[in-house]
């Protein structure tokens, strides 16, 4: 398998929180912003900042709804963000593997 | 690759990470358990079928009780997820069980007075329990399951040599590890609870 150095990663997942947050979403059907916040370690502003990056890229698809009067946002991921996610793994297998 | 392994590790351990779900199936083994155990000290075939009856809907009323708990302790305090649907849906599991349950049953009750069958068919269902369970310790870094598989392997060879009656061996092995796991459980509800404090009531944006 060969490995083009001269080519990039996705940089819509490649940044490290929204990486985190990918890698989360690839395993589960969704999950909400509190629950996202906790294993991100970010702050509110700085979440919804990412979360915004990829639903624009269309990784990733936002909706909101109510438990009983309490407000959830939920995330979840697109089929585009899968292919786009398993890229990326293929990509960073194939460079771990040419630079070993 | 290790970090995103790690991250994606913790999201599928994470229904399991509070103990809500093993003290209430716990719970759940116990009152089975002993319902079990009085049906067949006491010897009445109406508690027997009570028993039966009393194992389904516990699961069922189990999966509703989980759900309540964990929607008014664990989600307004880490957050809420939905792991993937199962391969196969809940009511063909859930007719898998009853059918695995049925042929149980008619084995055991065929093969009634071969002392060496039963004990080696009850053993082999205790494997069948227990090494998914030892396995789900391992793949989600959560030892006090294997704490649990462990407990259940040493009743099952305890009661099965141990002189106690072929009829009360399932209850004791579904009593005694499940209030194991209503301890365990228990503590690592406390550690979650004392880990991560009530929140905010406007902490969603």
């Amino acid at each position: 398998m060969s490995f083009e150095f001269s080519s990039d990663p996705d940089r819509v997942i490649h940044e490290p929180a929204r990486l985190k947050i990918m890698s989360m979403l690839s395993v589960l059907d969704c999950a909400d912003f509190i629950y996202l916040m906790g294993e991100t370690g970010l702050t509110r502003g700085n979440l919804s900042v990412q979360l915004r990056r990829l639903e624009d890229a269309h990784y990733i698809m936002v909706s909101k709804e109510f438990k009983g009067r309490t407000p959830r946002t939920i995330a979840s991921m697109t089929q585009q963000g899968k292919k786009a996610f398993k890229a990326y793994r293929k990509y960073l297998a194939r460079l771990l593997k040419a630079t070993s | 690759m290790n970090e995103i392994k790690r991250t994606q590790q913790r999201a599928r351990a994470y229904n399991l990470s509070d103990g809500i779900a093993e003290i209430v199936a716990g719970g759940a083994l116990v009152l089975i358990g002993c319902v079990s155990l009085a049906a067949n000290r006491v010897d009445s075939d109406t508690l027997r079928y009570l028993s039966l009856v009393n194992m389904f809907a516990l699961a069922l009323l189990s999966w509703w009780i989980v759900r309540m708990l964990k929607e008014r302790i664990t989600y307004p305090r880490t957050g809420y997820i939905r792991s993937p649907k199962p391969r196969l849906s809940y009511g063909l599991r859930f007719a898998l069980n009853f059918a695995i349950c049925m042929i149980t049953v008619t084995l055991l009750d065929k093969f009634k007075g071969d002392t060496r069958f039963g004990q080696a068919f009850f053993l082999v269902w205790i494997l069948m329990i227990s090494v998914p369970m030892a396995v789900l310790a391992i793949r989600s870094r959560i030892p006090r399951f294997l704490i649990i598989a462990t407990v259940t392997v040493a009743t099952a060879l305890i009661v099965t040599f141990g002189g106690v009656p072929e009829t009360e061996r399932i209850a004791f092995v579904m009593a005694i590890p499940g209030a194991t796991a209503v301890v365990t459980g228990t503590y690592a509800l406390k550690s979650y609870l004392k880990l991560h404090p009530k929140p905010d009531e406007d902490a969603e944006l």
